[in-house]
Order: structure tokens, then sequence, then C-alpha cells
């Protein structure tokens, strides 16, 4: 059962809905608390580096990103009113920033590489698909798959890119990407068919061989 | 266009997508299964759609770099600790450090450049020599009382020529007198002050404006 209680804003005298432990974290990152900052970089710095690696397909890009969405939301907590989760939000703010990192590599025709050799933020695990425990074989074919699954993601818009990656890799909801994204549950539903469709054409030759 | 049902295998394959999350309205999920219960190809689309969301699900999240994190909180923490001040101090840094060393250099080489040449022309005799003073707006005084231009002495008085310098206020009138040449005897101090103080002249001016001034006058006797 979600807990919902009213968040009282004292600045613009506005009771919004808030989820209450968010809320009174919420009120700590307002107040600058190190601890509470501590917290929101363990609990959503793997969640967007996640999403903004796969949407930007570099490591070192996706860490770039990463630094300036948690700087972007300490700069705005301030104006936070608590209209949608703080999740939400800060993902709001991951989006737009891997967006506009996403529009000016392409305004300088950067073409989008997957490299077999990269090791994915210097863990030395790359893409790897869950298994218990894979063979040689097929781990060299669950990254192949990945990257075949990453250049897919590649070939697609910003805005779709955005849509599977928040659905289909992040699983949010439908309503989540709707506020994360700014636009219309129907608009998500639309969008996320054609990106659908356009990943499936590009993976088709991976989809034939799963056993569903 | 094979029509199954009474939706197209186009507007199926549409609705697939929201399906297999099961956000299709339901009268959407009512014509798409009436749809597939005819339609072998639709269904296997189907399944492409639910392998595609299965093998996207089963992406293993990227960990990031293990400094990422701490990357992260010494950024903020340095952003966070900046107060108003120190921000705008670091700004006026940013702005003012790539003008500071050519402003500093050109001041010092221009302090250095007046420095020389004054140097050279304040220690140089040859060089004062030639200076001559700048009058520009500026009127000395004039003699207005035409007695004193054939002023009456007795050969006591004067006997030889005499050198004088008035000083004129701004009103014209002698205020101070001094004798700078000639024989000074009581008789010549007498007859000097008695002809210069109640004379008038018209006083000094600099840029218009009367100002105090000193005159030389010169007497000479000449008998008629």
């Amino acid at each position: 059962m979600r807990r919902e209680l009213a968040y009282y804003d004292l600045e613009r005298g506005v009771a919004t809905l808030l989820d209450g432990q968010d809320a009174a974290f919420v009120r700590r990152l307002q107040a600058n608390e190190d601890a509470a900052y501590d917290e929101l970089v363990r609990t959503y710095n793997a969640s967007i580096y996640h999403v903004a690696y796969r949407m930007l397909g570099n490591s070192a890009e996706a860490s770039d990103a990463v630094q300036d969405i948690f700087l972007k939301v300490f700069r705005n907590i301030a104006s936070f009113r608590g209209d949608a989760s703080l999740k939400t939000w800060v993902f709001r703010i991951g989006i737009s920033e891997i967006l506009n990192r996403l529009r000016w590599w392409k305004r300088r025709h950067r073409m989008s590489t997957v490299s077999m050799d990269d090791d994915h933020g210097g863990n030395g695990s790359g893409i790897c698909i869950r298994d218990s425990s894979p063979s040689p074989q097929q781990a060299l074919e669950s990254k192949e798959q990945e990257m075949a699954i990453q250049q897919a993601l590649g070939r697609l818009s910003g805005d779709h890119r955005s849509i599977v990656v928040l659905r289909d890799i992040e699983g949010f909801s439908y309503t989540e990407i709707s506020d994360v994204l700014g636009i219309s549950v129907g608009t998500v539903k639309s969008r996320l068919a054609r990106a659908r469709a356009d990943m499936k054409k590009s993976l088709i030759r991976y989809l034939s061989i799963q056993r569903v | 266009m094979k029509v199954v049902s009474n939706i197209k295998c186009s507007k199926a394959q549409k609705l697939m997508s929201a399906y297999i999350d099961s956000m299709a309205e339901p009268e959407e999920s009512f014509c798409l299964e009436s749809h597939l219960a005819t339609c072998e190809p639709c269904r296997r689309q189907l399944q492409s759609y639910i392998s595609l969301r299965s093998i996207m699900a089963r992406i293993e999240p990227m960990r990031p770099h293990e400094d990422l994190a701490l990357d992260t909180r010494v950024r903020l923490s340095h952003a966070r600790s900046g107060s108003w001040f120190d921000r705008i101090e670091s700004l006026l840094i940013n702005v003012l450090k790539p003008v500071a060393f050519p402003a500093v250099s050109a001041i010092v080489l221009t302090v250095l450049s007046f420095s020389v040449l004054f140097g050279q022309v304040a220690f140089n005799p040859r060089l004062q020599s030639l200076d001559t003073p700048i009058l520009i707006m500026e009127e000395p005084v004039r003699i207005t009382n035409q007695t004193l231009l054939s002023a009456p002495a007795t050969s006591g008085e004067l006997i030889e020529p005499l050198s004088v310098q008035a000083n004129v206020d701004v009103e014209g009138r002698v205020y101070g007198i001094k004798i700078i040449s000639g024989r000074e005897t009581p008789a010549v101090t007498r007859w000097i002050n008695n002809l210069l103080y109640p004379a008038q002249f018209a006083p000094a001016t600099r840029l218009g404006k009367p100002v105090n001034s000193t005159t030389i006058l010169a007497f000479v006797n000449v008998r008629s």
C-alpha cells in the first residue's frame, strides 16, 4: 500500500500529495543536509547511470551526465513543489540533461558507436544478460546480443530511446514515464509502440531464437 | 489487406505494445484477442513483442565506476559549501583573472615610461631652460589712470630710475609695494606710496575672472 501524505509547502501555502518519506527527505535536501545528499547519491546514482549509459552509449559520457544531473538536482531542489514523486522529478531532470547531451552530439554529427572492448565504467564486466551459469559460448552470444540492443537503441530518436529505456530496461510505469517526460499517457503508448516496432526490426535475428 | 474479426492486422499490431503491458483499453484487448484467435501471423508478431520485452528486461543493470558516487559527492559538496558571497567572489575572480595581468602590466609599463621621461626632463638643465610659462586665457594688470603715466615728482623724490613691484588685488587696488631697484629714500618711498596706493588699476584676470597679481612698474625722471 502506497503511503501518501499531504506535504504542506510553507512557502507556497499549498498542500500537495507527496510520499511522506519523500516529503521529509526533500525537506532535508532543501535544508542542505550532508547526509541527505549522500543518501540521494546512494539511492539514484546507479539507476541514473544505467539510464544515461543506455541512452548515451558511452561510459565516460554517462558518468559526466550523472554528475551534472545531481548538481542540477541540488540547484533546483529549492523549487521542487512536490507535485510529483522525488524519483520522477530526479529522472525528469536526468532525461532532460541526457537529451540535451544527445542533441549536442547530434549537432556535431557524432556517430553512435559501441565498442566490444568498452569496459563500461571500468568495472570490466561489460554488458551482460542475466544468466546464472553462462558457458563461454553463451557469454559470447549474450554479449553480442547486448551489443545489438545497444546499437538498436542508438538508431532510435532521443524521444523514443528514452521511452524504451525507462519502460523496458528501468521498468517505469506508463504514468511515471508520462510524468518524467511531461507527455500524456496516450503519447507514451503510441511512442512506445513505434519505438518497439523499430527495435523489433533491428533485433529480429535475436527475437527468433527466443523461447517464450 | 487481410481483415479478421473487426480490426485489421496493422491496427492489431499497433495495439500489441500496450497489450503486453496490460495497458490496452478493455475493448482494445477484446478486439485484439479476437483477431489473434484467427490470425497466425499476428500471433507470431505478438510473440516477437513479448520476446523483445523479455530480452530487454534481462539486460543486467550497468554498474557505474566505483569512484563515480564519490566524485559526485565531492562535486556536490563543493557546490553546496560555496556560500553566496563565495560564488560571487569566484565569479569575479573568473571574470577579472584574464584581464588582471595585462592591466597590471600596462599600468606598470606606463608608470615606468613616465618615470624615465620625467627623470630626463627634470634633471636636464638644457631642457629646463627652454621652458616657457603657458599664459593661456590670462590678462595682466593694466593701467587705467592716465596720471600714472606722467606722475609729477620733485628732484629730491626721483633722482634716478626706479623699479617697483606692486601687488594688485581683485579690485585693482594696490595692497603692497616693494622697491626692487633704484635708490630707496624716505622721500622716494613716501612719493611712491602716495602715487600708487590711491591709484586704480584694471586687475589681472585668469579665464576672465579677476585675480590677485603682481606687476612691475618702472619710473624714470623726465625733465620738461
